[in-house]
């Protein structure tokens, strides 16, 4: 029953750690504190158990304290340099200050954008079965 | 005796006053007694000149990355001391919805017509499953404790720590409750279950990981 529906590795984990990020980014307004709280924890149960979140996804959250980083809440976005080419994203926590850089106009694609990286596709149905 | 070392730089010169400065140094090192004996051939000094590189004058400091917090930092910030009487019961019903959805998918409540039995062979499983879950946000109700001030304290779960659940009641007061010592009933939909404090006393980041074993025996 339980066993059988695992269609991939370490199902219960990832639906544990969406729960949390959500759980997070349900707190921001609220109460900031809670919300770093849950995000480092979506952080760390990911860390112990080696499952590694999707690069968009582990781009919201503060690197230092765990918060979501939601514009105009807990983060202050501005982008920097004049030139075309060496535009940057700047994302500002505002719970501890640290900052997060991302090229923009970047010549590269993410691997996970790329069509070839998908190996299997696990259809819902059978996991749920 | 006395004879600088040469290196790999560029141009050498040699100055009379250079000598004399080499003398003077050699002098202070020496030991007293063998001062006099201090001769320097002038040419065996080699002056090195050069300038630096770019790269060495513009050696600026750079900023430490900021890794982690420290502890100091984390209680600066108040992750330690969640106030006890500002948070709102109200706001936290949005958190126990989000858990419900969470805790019916985790444990597969969909697909099942009814929690399995102790006699029931996925009886284990289940159990295994309910332990391993996440609490932020599940109603709780504690039925039975060594400590019976404890007993009928229910709430959401706000913080879930390796011995005690931080519970907010319906009148918002954040109370914290030992997990060893005292028996929960998880309120889900219209399920109750029942957990041994006991078997929760692991950090919650690490649950997920570690591997239940025969559940211990009780001692209440």
């Amino acid at each position: 029953m339980a066993n059988k529906q695992k269609g991939c590795h370490g199902r219960d984990v990832f639906s544990r750690m969406n729960f949390l990020y959500q759980a997070s980014a349900l707190m921001v307004e609220k109460n900031p504190v809670l919300a770093c709280h849950y995000g480092n924890m979506c952080k760390s149960v990911g860390k112990k158990t080696v499952l590694r979140m999707e690069p968009e996804m582990k781009r919201t959250l503060c690197k230092v304290c765990g918060i979501v980083l939601k514009p105009g809440v807990s983060a202050e976005v501005q982008i920097n340099g004049y030139n075309e080419k060496d535009q940057m994203l700047t994302v500002v926590c505002t719970m501890c200050s640290s900052s997060k850089n991302f090229v923009l106009n970047s010549k590269y694609d993410m691997w996970l954008d790329n069509p070839r990286s998908v190996v299997e596709t696990i259809p819902e149905k059978k996991a749920e079965e | 005796m006395a004879s600088a070392s040469t290196e790999k730089s560029s141009k050498c010169t040699q100055l009379p006053a250079d000598i004399q400065q080499v003398k003077d140094t050699l002098s202070e090192v020496v030991h007293p007694l063998s001062r006099p004996a201090i001769n320097v051939i002038p040419d065996h000094v080699l002056v090195l000149t050069g300038t630096k590189s770019k790269k060495q004058l513009s050696r600026k400091k750079r900023a430490v990355k900021k890794k982690a917090l420290t502890r100091q930092n984390r209680i600066d910030m108040g992750f330690y001391s969640l106030p006890t009487k500002s948070l709102k019961y109200a706001d936290m019903l949005a958190l126990h919805n989000l858990w419900q959805g969470y805790m019916k998918e985790h444990l597969g409540l969909d697909a099942m017509e009814r929690v399995p039995d102790v006699a029931d062979p996925q009886y284990d499983g289940f159990s295994k499953l309910l332990v391993k879950a996440d609490l932020h946000g599940a109603k709780v109700l504690v039925t039975r404790s060594k400590c019976p001030s404890l007993v009928g304290i229910s709430g959401i779960v706000v913080i879930d720590t390796k011995n005690t659940l931080k519970i907010l009641g319906e009148d918002d007061k954040l109370r914290t409750v030992p997990k060893s010592e005292c028996i929960f009933v998880i309120e889900l939909g219209n399920l109750e279950l029942t957990v041994v404090g006991k078997h929760l006393t692991i950090r919650p980041a690490e649950r997920s990981v570690k591997k239940m074993k025969n559940f211990m025996d009780l001692d209440l």
